[in-house]
């Protein structure tokens, strides 16, 4: 069994489909992307598996575990199943009201307290082991920032970042919480040709830490340069799936009809050693943990 | 006959006592009443909603000074019960009436925050109350300041309708000596009063607002 497997995925809003039957396997350390127009059932694909939409039916299995069970699932499992996986939304939400560094450590205080909440300590033990983590986590999240050349941002607001500098805050406070599984979804969106480069680079940096990461996209250009596997969705149903070689010879009228001339150029451009694509493809910077 | 500047100012004084009196408690409880208010029109239960939405409409579409007149008359002559003090009859009646343009506000602020900060919490670990409390909240309050302000200065004015039910307050007090002794000064003098409380107010929430200004919502 691959490290994620997801079986015959299914949602529907009022009587409509928008994915059908979805199934993939990904091995560790790779990286999927799904493609597609708008409404083409990608985003409904991250919400299901970060388990903010319900799901009709299907099966996800992570690590060998089967994650998901059918009947309701109390808000608190659904989360604890959601953990396994972390989301980077498509317009960052980071919280406004908070510094980079506050933004950072919110979630992992939570979750570091439940931890420990777990372990029945005494509340003396509690305060001091609290502390001790938190003050790791501190200097885990300074690092980081540091190799993402954030570290002067700590203390500015969301506001006060530019589009690339908070989907990197976004990236680090998920990263952080150690997911099994790390989502993007659209994360070249909202960005600048040569921002869209570092995102490139910043995911292939985190692929080769052995991260296990999907990205839904419609950029040609991105998919080109990081995927391992490639799925092409059209009206919720797979229509084409494969390397990424599919982006260069589709199969489908389809993927055909979706990947225009223009675009196909530039995958090929991604594919031939582009001195730009290349340099995204890690040297731009790194995330690399030591 | 006539009546001294400062024997004017020390009954004036007085019935802004009362007026402050009224206003601060209504205040006060107005706003935990209104949370509760929003939280049930937000309910998803169909039947909760439906009665709030038919008790918004009844409150904000009648005269606040019909609804002092209902809460001070109405358990005596309809139930034979004894009344309510005065002013708490009015306190009462404002409380009902602010707590349903607060539930408003509220509401409207909370759904003003974007959905993709609950979510964000979610997928983050949080607990439904940690993403309301360490989330919403502040960026709510920060929201809802300008609307609140309104309110608030409403509230202050609307303390004088509880005159209809013979309330001590300033502008009963101003009333009685313009009757009494005929001067029309004390009416703009009554005025300066409530500038003055009106103005602390304003300055207030404004305070309130800067502190909040150093994050965009």
């Amino acid at each position: 069994m691959a490290y994620l497997e997801i079986e015959n995925l299914a949602k529907s809003y009022d009587g409509k489909t928008v994915l059908n039957s979805f199934s993939v396997s990904l091995e560790k350390g790779q990286i999927l992307c799904l493609i597609g127009d708008s409404g083409s059932g990608k985003t409904t694909f991250l919400r299901l598996i970060n388990f903010l939409s319900k799901k009709d039916a299907g099966k996800i299995f992570l690590d060998g575990k089967e994650i998901t069970k059918e009947g309701r699932l109390t808000t608190k499992e659904r989360q604890a199943q959601a953990m396994n996986f972390g989301l980077v939304f498509q317009s960052f939400n980071l919280f406004p009201q908070y510094t980079v560094m506050q933004n950072i450590l919110l979630p992992i205080k939570t979750k570091v307290k439940k931890t420990l909440k777990e372990k029945k300590l005494s509340r003396k033990d509690f305060k001091v082991e609290y502390n001790k983590i938190m003050e790791e986590k501190l200097k885990e999240a300074d690092n980081l920032l540091l190799k993402v050349n954030l570290q002067d941002k700590k203390d500015s607001f969301p506001n006060q970042l530019s589009g690339g500098e908070a989907q990197r805050v976004a990236i680090i406070r998920t990263l952080m919480l150690d997911p099994k599984v790390l989502c993007f979804d659209e994360p070249t969106s909202a960005l600048d040709p040569r921002l869209k480069r570092q995102v490139a680079s910043t995911i292939l940096s985190l692929k080769e830490q052995g991260h296990t990461i999907i990205v839904v996209t419609h950029e040609m250009e991105l998919a080109s340069a990081v995927a391992d596997q490639v799925i092409f969705l059209e009206k919720g149903n797979i229509i084409e799936k494969g390397g990424r070689e599919i982006l260069l010879n589709p199969q489908s009228d389809e993927l055909k009809n979706f990947l225009s001339l223009e675009q196909c150029e530039e995958i090929n451009n991604g594919q031939t050693d582009d001195p730009e694509t290349e340099r995204a493809r890690g040297t731009l910077f790194s995330l690399s943990q030591d | 006959m006539s009546i001294s500047f400062a024997d004017v100012t020390l009954k004036l004084l007085d019935g802004l006592g009362t007026t402050c009196l009224i206003f601060i408690i209504s205040w006060v409880l107005s706003i935990p009443l209104g949370v509760l208010f929003c939280r049930l029109s937000l309910s998803k239960n169909k039947i909760i909603s439906k009665i709030m939405q038919v008790f918004i409409w009844v409150i904000r579409g009648t005269p606040l000074m019909l609804q002092i007149m209902v809460v001070f008359y109405v358990p005596g002559l309809l139930f034979n019960w004894p009344s309510l003090p005065r002013i708490v009859a009015a306190i009462v009646a404002i409380v009902i009436n602010y707590s349903v343009y607060f539930s408003e506000i509220f509401r409207a602020g909370y759904q003003s925050i974007s959905k993709g900060q609950k979510e964000a919490g979610f997928v983050l670990g949080l607990s439904r109350i940690e993403i309301f409390f360490k989330v919403q909240l502040l960026q709510i309050i920060k929201k809802i300041m300008p609307p609140m302000t309104n309110e608030t200065i409403s509230l202050v004015k609307d303390t004088a309708l509880a005159r209809i039910i013979a309330v001590n307050e300033v502008m009963l007090a101003a009333d009685k000596i313009v009757g009494t002794y005929a001067i029309v000064w004390v009416l703009f003098y009554t005025a300066i009063f409530y500038l003055v409380v009106v103005g602390i107010i304003s300055l207030l929430f404004k305070g309130v607002e800067k502190k909040l200004n150093y994050f965009e919502g």
